[in-house]
């Protein structure tokens, strides 16, 4: 049984609440599976915020600063739609956000940009190759149903789970396995369209378009069928954004992170697995107009096979 | 070899993490708990006038105005701040006391924005300043609600409007927030 599940759904990366709609790896089929089902769920702390370029090193917050904790809920969903190398899925992440400081506490679920993804098997491994990979290509769109931080009604804008802006974009992931070991490479580039906010207080802001940009390195080590070890690093930036608020026009700061992400996969049965996974913004830089984030995540697959 | 390959990759991401000096784990600082703020120098006048008690914090080059902000209460923890604004003629004389002038407005607005990150804070109110006898104080306005969502580089920004809402002038000062 070849169990090559690498880990694709690890969408957990994600900037603070204010800020949200980080990385998003797209909801794809890359084993032999027909189908695939995947409920996860992801804890994080806030542990410091980074400046924008050339605005100083990275702040990292203590018991005096506002304390915020997000929980995702992530549900994913994949289907081979051919039967044999094109597929489509869908992810809906639902976001927990709690925020605090002194006295003051904010709670707030809500759902965050669900993403749709077209998949496309532009080379499959039909016989074994030593340095061939297996190389998905996709088109992904990003869809603004959570709220942004230009619509927020809270205090502490607990209640942004999204970027609010529509994004396309258009990637490949490759794939290698030798043995027992894996490697998996992911460049993805897009565009975030501009959109106009119209905010409680009855102001509005316009926000013009920007790229965005995903690079992804990861490794994997199976010491037995049932079990994958697993590292990846991957880099999220999105180009400066001009905003034009009030008759103002002002230009963001470009956004920069790097997520470094180990697993611990799990195979129960022949059909699920289990994912236990940590997820670190702080190890790599530099790191540029962004909170900086430690999370665990847990995650349930389940595979339907051709 | 592929040990070796894996090998190498390892020592390089554990390079990178060390050797850069821009990873973050490594490389940051803690919050400093005293707020600074300092004028925009884009709108910072050489000329304006520059008291002990009085500066030219936001400039209007329409209407020749300045405006000051002295904070009555600051933000804190658990509390938004709140700051008053008083605007006077700008070709008045620096050292004594000015002369408070109403901005041609039919309202003043201020608003809170992070400039690196493109968005605002919660919204602030901001009306009329009057005296203990309950008289408007000509030319002073009162803000309340001043709460900045996270640490960073903020701007606050004074807007003066007409009665459609339309901006006639605007003028803006940076605060450092270091929650």
């Amino acid at each position: 049984m070849w169990v090559f599940l690498f880990y694709l759904f690890a969408a957990q990366a994600r900037a603070a609440p204010c800020c949200a709609g980080g990385s998003a790896v797209p909801a794809l089929i890359t084993g032999d599976e027909s189908e695939l089902y995947q409920a996860g769920m992801s804890y994080g702390t806030v542990i410091g915020d980074a400046p924008g370029a050339d605005g100083g090193i990275p702040v990292f917050r203590d018991g005096l600063s506002i304390a915020e904790d997000r929980g995702i809920l992530t549900l994913n969903h994949a289907r081979i739609l051919d039967g044999d190398r094109l597929q489509a899925g869908i992810s809906i992440p639902i976001q927990f956000n709690q925020l605090s400081q002194g006295g003051r506490a904010e709670d707030s679920v809500q759902i965050g940009d669900v993403s749709v993804v077209l998949g496309f098997e532009t080379i499959p491994e039909w016989e074994y190759s030593v340095w061939k990979p297996r190389v998905f290509s996709f088109l992904q769109a990003g869809i603004p149903t959570g709220r942004s931080i230009h619509e927020s009604q809270s205090f502490f804008a607990s209640d942004v789970s999204g970027l609010g802006q529509f994004q396309l974009s258009f990637g490949s992931i490759a794939l290698k396995r030798w043995s027992k070991w894996d490697l998996n490479l992911l460049a993805r580039g897009g565009s975030v369209m501009g959109r106009s906010f119209v905010n409680a207080s009855g102001g509005g802001v316009i926000l013009g378009s920007s790229f965005l940009g995903t690079g992804s390195l990861g490794a994997g080590f199976s010491p037995s069928e049932r079990v994958r070890l697993g590292g990846a690093i991957s880099v999220d930036y999105q180009s400066p954004v001009e905003v034009l608020d009030s008759n103002i026009y002002s230009i963001t700061s470009e956004r920069l992170v790097w997520n470094s992400n180990v697993s611990l996969m799990f195979m129960i049965g022949a059909d699920d697995s289990l994912v236990l996974g940590y997820q670190d913004q702080t190890w790599f830089g530099p790191a540029y107009n962004t909170s900086l984030s430690r999370s665990g995540y847990l995650s349930f697959v389940h595979r339907v096979e051709r | 070899m592929k040990v070796l390959f894996f090998l190498v990759v390892l020592a390089l991401s554990g390079l990178a993490l060390v050797s850069c000096g821009v990873s973050p784990l490594l490389h940051h600082e803690s919050p400093n708990r005293e707020p600074q703020s300092e004028p925009d120098s884009q709108n910072q006048d050489a000329s304006a006038p520059a008291g002990p008690r009085v500066s030219c914090d936001f400039w209007f080059l329409s209407q020749n105005l300045c405006a000051s902000l002295t904070w009555v209460r600051k933000p804190t923890s658990e509390e938004p701040g709140e700051f008053s604004l008083s605007f006077w003629n700008k070709n008045q004389n620096s050292d004594q006391t000015v002369t408070h002038s109403a901005p041609l407005a039919d309202k003043v607005f201020v608003k809170l924005w992070m400039p690196d990150m493109g968005h605002g804070s919660s919204p602030v109110t901001t009306n009329q300043a009057f005296d203990s006898n309950g008289t408007p104080r000509i030319g002073v306005f009162r803000s309340t609600g001043v709460f900045f969502i996270m640490g960073g580089k903020w701007e606050i920004i004074v807007q003066l409007k007409d009665a459609s809402g339309g901006v006639l002038d605007s003028s803006k000062m940076i605060f450092q927030v270091n929650h």
